[in-house]
């Protein structure tokens, strides 16, 4: 036999999770607390689990993945980031080069199709990354998706761009000399309802020298009914 | 940029016209816990690596609205724990019960504590509370509040609490049913009218 399982719930007598937080750092500070606490599994676990995400120990057999995970995120949420110049303050040379380079990507993730008949009129609808500042369509809104956009770089000869797995497996990978790419039929079938891939690109200067480049942005494409199609959020 | 606190980050976020650098920093402070709470919670590192992206995805968008009531740390931890628990959990447990198909099967269809006509429903959470912090070790507290309480999978229960016995959090588990109604048959005995 076991408790009913609401009973074993956070219940409206335990403290909110910054108080438990406030605890966790400093019980004598929050000696008032003790008896509940003492008595609530359910805010003791919660301790042990805000404590265990603080402390981010990893095991011997999750460090590697930990690692790689963290390098991966590291990877697609840093801005893109001009070159420090030798000899100046790294603000300097951000200064200089990041009008230029900076604002490179614009392109919208969570991507939705609609059914339709016709495969060559799915609308999709975008999600903004807040990354993002331009070229993106309001969250719900519905635009004929044919290609991929992207602010251009005035220095920019061509453009290289890739599409990967979650995995990191490569599952196109084209260039284009201008800051758009039409997509193709074979680009449109990677494209799958529920499934979630990796769009970024570089910018290439005249030597094939990358001078910019976006942060990986997630797409994530979800069947829609046609009458009341939904975002990802 | 280091002496900054995360919550100072946050609002030269908030303010600052090109705020990404202080994102980028806030950020790189934070990558390893989320990665190793997802993974941990997941169990798989691709899975991870989708739940870690859409938990930073969540932080961006939500930012502009903190107010620095509580640390960013906590707010963080409470969206990731948040995203896993509501948003993956129901996908997860599906594949979870035919994974541990038996044992499972038996503790989710374990009957509940007879105790509701007897006692109020406060005095039923008092006497749960009670049986759970004398009877129960901590473990085995933490792994059936978790389980029964938020519906977490046996095999995620084990590596949330870092559990390192083989049988992981079953044996707790199993452990703390055995002790739980041992306690209610006591009770029921000394609570039965003549």
């Amino acid at each position: 036999m076991k408790p009913p399982e609401t009973l074993l719930q956070r219940q409206p007598d335990c403290p909110s999770i910054d108080t438990l937080a406030s605890y966790a750092e400093s019980p004598q500070q929050a000696a008032s607390l003790r008896p509940h606490i003492e008595a609530c599994a359910n805010c003791q676990t919660e301790i042990r689990l805000l404590n265990s995400f603080l402390e981010a120990k990893p095991a011997e057999h999750e460090l590697a993945d930990t690692r790689q995970l963290a390098s991966q995120l590291q990877a697609r949420f840093t801005s893109p980031k001009a070159t420090t110049r030798a000899g100046g303050a790294w603000w300097t040379g951000w200064r200089i080069w990041v009008p230029a380079m900076s604002m490179l990507l614009v392109i919208a993730a969570g991507l939705q199709w609609q059914r339709q008949t016709d495969a060559t009129a799915n609308a999709p609808v975008y999600r903004d990354i807040p990354r993002i500042e331009v070229y993106i369509p309001r969250q719900g809104e519905q635009i004929a998706f044919s290609e991929f956009r992207w602010q251009a770089v005035p220095a920019a000869a061509n453009y290289s761009l890739t599409l990967t797995e979650v995995d990191g497996t490569v599952a196109f990978a084209g260039a284009s000399p201008t800051a758009s790419l039409s997509l193709d039929a074979k680009t449109k079938g990677l494209l799958l309802p529920r499934k979630t891939l990796h769009f970024s690109v570089e910018a290439l200067d005249g030597a094939g020298k990358t001078i910019a480049r976006s942060a990986s942005i997630r797409i994530r494409i979800e069947p829609a009914s046609p009458k009341a199609p939904k975002t990802n959020e | 940029m280091l002496q900054h606190t995360d919550e100072e980050l946050v609002v030269l976020i908030q303010t600052d016209p090109s705020p990404a650098r202080y994102q980028d920093e806030l950020f790189r402070r934070h990558y390893d816990r989320v990665a190793l709470w997802c993974l941990r919670y997941t169990g798989d590192r691709d899975a991870a690596l989708d739940a870690a992206q859409e938990v930073f995805l969540r932080v961006q968008k939500g930012l502009r609205h903190f107010a620095g009531q509580a640390k960013f740390s906590t707010w963080l931890f409470t969206i990731a724990r948040n995203y896993c628990f509501n948003e993956l959990s129901r996908t997860r447990r599906q594949a979870e019960v035919s994974i541990d198909a038996p044992e499972t099967a038996e503790l989710a269809n374990e009957p509940t504590m007879p105790v509701d006509e007897a006692l109020s429903r406060a005095e039923q959470l008092q006497q749960a509370r009670e049986w759970m912090t004398k009877l129960l070790s901590e473990e085995e507290r933490q792994a059936y509040s978790l389980h029964y309480g938020e519906g977490i999978p046996i095999s995620t229960v084990t590596r949330l609490l870092g559990l390192s016995n083989p049988s992981g959090a079953k044996a707790h588990l199993v452990s703390a049913r055995r002790k739980l109604s041992e306690a209610v048959r006591r009770w029921k005995v000394g609570h039965e009218t003549p």
